[in-house]
């Protein structure tokens, strides 16, 4: 029961006092020889049935019988503590055997008779008193609701009194019910020798507290420490101490606990007469159970059933299992992890998870119609276009004549034919390189017109890659005039910060750009003289003409806002003229058209410089580009118009299908 | 500490040249050209540092690995050795402009090129995607403009090229002056916002 090691040769635990080894017990006969000390004989021995004596019991017997030759050795095992009662039990039991049947053969009690008899305990004293009185009136004990050892209990299964050992049972034994317990090992004993009579209907069963029943048996058992010759004094001590068949002994009325009233079978009030009722005290009383109280009957103890079939206790019943709860242990229930839900919240919790993916899922585009590649079709128009445009300029077949030059431009050539021969003209090229090709050809014809006059150009711009343009201009374009750098032209280069640099050389030029593309210093200075074509020139009102030419608006712009002002001189205002794209046209015209005008002549576009190059009746680039600049502009018309229509009428009746086709 | 002097010499220099502009003192006409000038030099030292700043991102793009990066490496090439080229020989020599007549030009003209056949093709598609007032409008406008512009193979349309005037003159510059207006206004607006510290667009 404690865990805790024994000798071998122990049948007690020396702790706890539990059962060792198992216990064998055989039923005695009324004739059987004298009980040896090897305990209950076999049931094959029924002939001969032996005084009942438990193991323990005997075995207390011979380890007293052992003790009195070595005292010292026992003492030692502390296994002489608890049998200190017993000898002063049994030296009373020698006194008084000593008048009755037999003598105790004090061989077989441990302890020895050597020992002194020590005082008493008080209960003990107390059951030899009571045994005296009642012991007559001691009845049979058929069933306890209590725990008692399974010695003396008696079940269901009780083995049936068979009638041979039954007769041969002394009175006192057969009183006393063995029951179930009585499992021998080898099966051989006669638990029904030993069995007792069950209790008659009404009567209440005996229940024996533990302790009143170890009393009965050390009562037994110091009856029988004189051995095998004691077995007869024994028997006689127990019909003298045992109640009479059917009466309960004294010392049960003491100890008699509460009897749980809906676990007895004996109900019958003929049952209640025959006992004596147990004092039982004030206290008890007002604890005692209700049977209207308490509807349901209580639980049955059914571990007094429970036969112990191991350890040295195997065969008996009632008592504490010798192998721990642990070896039998069973795998723990496997409770389901799965979370108890019911249909509804487990569909709204789906839905709440659909909603969390969906959130982190890109929405899929919508499906887009099957259209067919575009690019096919810009190839097509590309090559329409090229091909019209290479045809024109290979076979000139467009004998275009220049359209008629407009009003400001006839301002720009009026303008250009006054000033004076070697006039200073400052010519911004404010374009990209991109641009180039209709910006060549619309100012192509200006800068020419320039050039027939000798005048000298300053070159300008405010674009990093303007003055490169300017160069390529007037080197590639205008080769014819033979123009020579820094003798006739020069070119100043580019001029940072857009209209603020534009203010700065409208302020002083000469402090905004001192030097030419070459690295040339370009004004005058100490010891220098400026250059040619800037000889004379402090101001930018000195300058004979302005002439921008700008693809851009914001860029018209700049010079419109920033230099025009610094244009009035005494003298006069000096002219600007603007050679703008097609593009730009429209935000430079009010500049032209305002009152007072802030520019005083308009080129714009291929048309432009096409009809100025009209009027200086000279071939340029104009004249090269207007034929093919004709063609191409019909045919991209005319793909415009034409796939415009195409498109139209395919989405058309693409619709009337899709309707036709909702109404069938 | 530092937002409050950025601001100040922001407004004040503003000021100075505003004022320089309207009234004719000595001293303050001289202090605007000062300050212009060294205008047009951080304007200029502001081109060449995105020059060095494009020339570091790609110099990093080509060196990553990545993908694009043979792009990349065009330019870098391409950046160094007209560096290079241009640098010592300077612009006006006729390699410097050769470089630029044969490979700038001719590169810039063919991307300007494709604009007309994207504007065609765009115009081609617009009938079909589109079909209300203004994109009839629109196609009108376009067709007789176009066919106004050019010569018709020698064919004159009686009214055509006056039309066409009409339209550029009247309700193209009518648009454009009321475009013109508001980007003067609007240049008045920001003007004032920053001499009055309420737009900081030099702040970092």
């Amino acid at each position: 029961m404690c865990g805790r090691e024994n000798p071998a040769e122990l049948e007690v635990c020396q702790f706890c006092q539990a059962r060792l080894k198992p216990l064998n017990l055989s039923l005695p006969a009324e004739d059987e020889a004298p009980q040896t000390a090897d305990g209950i004989q076999p049931q094959e021995e029924a002939s001969e049935p032996e005084p009942l004596i438990v193991d323990w019991l005997r075995d207390m017997r011979d380890e007293e019988e052992t003790s009195s030759s070595s005292p010292e050795d026992l003492e030692g095992n502390g296994e002489e503590q608890p049998l200190d009662w017993l000898d002063g039990i049994r030296l009373d039991e020698e006194s008084d055997s000593e008048s009755g049947p037999g003598t105790e053969n004090e061989d077989d009690f441990p302890g020895g008779e050597t020992e002194p008899v020590e005082e008493e305990p008080e209960w003990l004293e107390r059951i030899r008193s009571r045994k005296a009185e009642d012991w007559a009136e001691a009845e049979v004990v058929e069933e306890a609701s209590e725990p008692l050892p399974d010695l003396f209990e008696e079940g269901e299964e009780d083995v049936p009194v068979t009638g041979s050992s039954a007769e041969q049972l002394p009175d006192w034994l057969a009183d006393i019910h063995l029951g179930e317990g009585m499992d021998l090992q080898d099966e051989q004993e006669t638990p029904a020798d030993i069995a007792e009579p069950a209790p008659e209907p009404g009567q209440e069963p005996v229940i024996e507290s533990t302790e009143a029943h170890d009393e009965t048996v050390v009562d037994m058992a110091s009856s029988e420490a004189t051995g095998p010759g004691s077995a007869p004094s024994l028997e006689a001590k127990r019909d003298e101490e045992l109640p009479e068949e059917g009466g309960m002994p004294a010392w049960y009325d003491e100890f008699r606990p509460e009897e749980p009233a809906e676990d007895l079978e004996i109900e019958d009030a003929e049952t209640d007469a025959d006992l004596t009722p147990a004092q039982i005290p004030v206290w008890l009383e007002g604890v005692r159970p209700v049977e209207s109280v308490a509807p349901s009957p209580p639980l049955r103890d059914e571990t007094e059933r429970k036969v112990e079939s191991s350890g040295p206790l195997a065969g008996l019943r009632g008592v504490l299992p010798a192998e721990m709860e642990l070896s039998h242990l069973e795998k723990p229930l496997a409770y389901p992890a799965k979370i108890q839900a019911t249909e509804n919240q487990s569909k709204y919790a789906d839905l709440l998870r659909s909603f969390l993916e969906e959130e982190g899922r890109p929405r899929p585009l919508g499906g887009t119609s099957s259209h067919p590649s575009q690019a096919p079709l810009r190839w097509v128009i590309a090559a329409v276009l090229f091909l019209a445009i290479l045809w024109s300029l290979i076979s000139g077949s467009n004998p275009a004549p220049l359209p008629p030059f407009p009003q400001e431009s006839q301002a720009v050539h009026r303008l250009i034919s006054a000033i004076p021969a070697e006039a200073k003209v400052l010519l911004a090229f404010d374009y990209d390189p991109g641009l180039s090709p209709e910006m060549d050809a619309t100012a192509a014809a200006v800068v020419d017109h320039l050039m027939l006059r000798g005048a000298h150009l300053t070159l300008i711009s405010t674009l990093q890659a303007g003055p490169l343009v300017a160069e390529r201009f007037i080197t590639r374009i205008q080769d014819a005039h033979g123009y020579q750098k820094n003798e006739q032209y020069v070119n100043l280069g580019f001029i940072p910060g857009g209209a603020a640099g534009l203010l700065s050389l409208a302020e002083s030029p000469a402090r905004t750009v001192p030097f030419t593309l070459d690295s040339v210093r370009a004004w005058e200075s100490g010891t220098t003289q400026s250059l040619p074509p800037l000889q004379g020139i402090r101001t930018l009102e000195d300058f004979s003409m302005v002439v921008v030419i700008a693809d851009q608006g914001d860029l018209a712009r700049a010079w419109i806002e920033q230099v025009a002002p610094s244009l009035d001189g005494e003298d006069g205002q000096t002219p600007m003229v603007m050679v703008v794209s097609a593009q730009a046209e429209p935000l430079v015209r009010p500049y032209y058209q305002g009152n007072p005008p802030q520019i005083q002549g308009l080129v714009s576009g291929l048309r432009g410089g096409a009809g100025y190059a009209s009027l200086t009746g000279r071939e340029s680039l104009p004249n090269l580009y207007w034929p093919a600049f004709g063609t191409g502009l019909v045919v991209a018309t005319l793909l415009v118009v034409g796939g415009g229509a195409f498109n139209l009428s395919s989405g058309w009746l693409a619709n009337r299908k899709n309707r036709d086709g909702e109404e069938r | 500490m530092r937002a409050p002097l950025s601001a100040s010499i922001a407004i004040a220099t503003g000021l100075v040249v505003l004022i320089g502009y309207f009234v004719p003192l000595g001293f303050l006409n001289s202090l605007r050209v000062f300050l212009i000038e060294w205008g047009v030099v951080l304007a200029g030292v502001a081109v060449l540092i995105g020059i060095a700043n494009l020339y570091y991102v790609h110099w990093r793009k080509m060196t990553a690995g990545d993908p694009k990066s043979v792009f990349s490496a065009v330019l870098v090439v391409s950046l160094t050795a007209t560096l290079l080229l241009v640098g010592s020989l300077g612009p006006a020599h006729p390699s410097s402009l050769w470089l630029f007549n044969y490979v700038q030009v001719p590169i810039e003209s063919s991307l300007v090129a494709l604009l007309a056949v994207i504007l065609v093709y765009a115009g081609a598609r617009m009938l079909g995607r589109r079909l209300d007032l203004s994109s009839a409008a629109f196609i009108i406008t376009l067709v007789i403009v176009l066919l106004a512009t050019g010569p018709l193979f020698g064919l004159e349309v009686p009214g055509l090229a006056e039309f066409r005037s009409w339209i550029a003159q009247v309700p193209a510059t009518a648009g454009a002056r009321g475009i013109l207006i508001g980007i003067a206004l609007g240049v008045i607006a920001t003007g004032l916002r920053i001499l009055m510290g309420a737009d900081r667009p030099y702040s970092g």
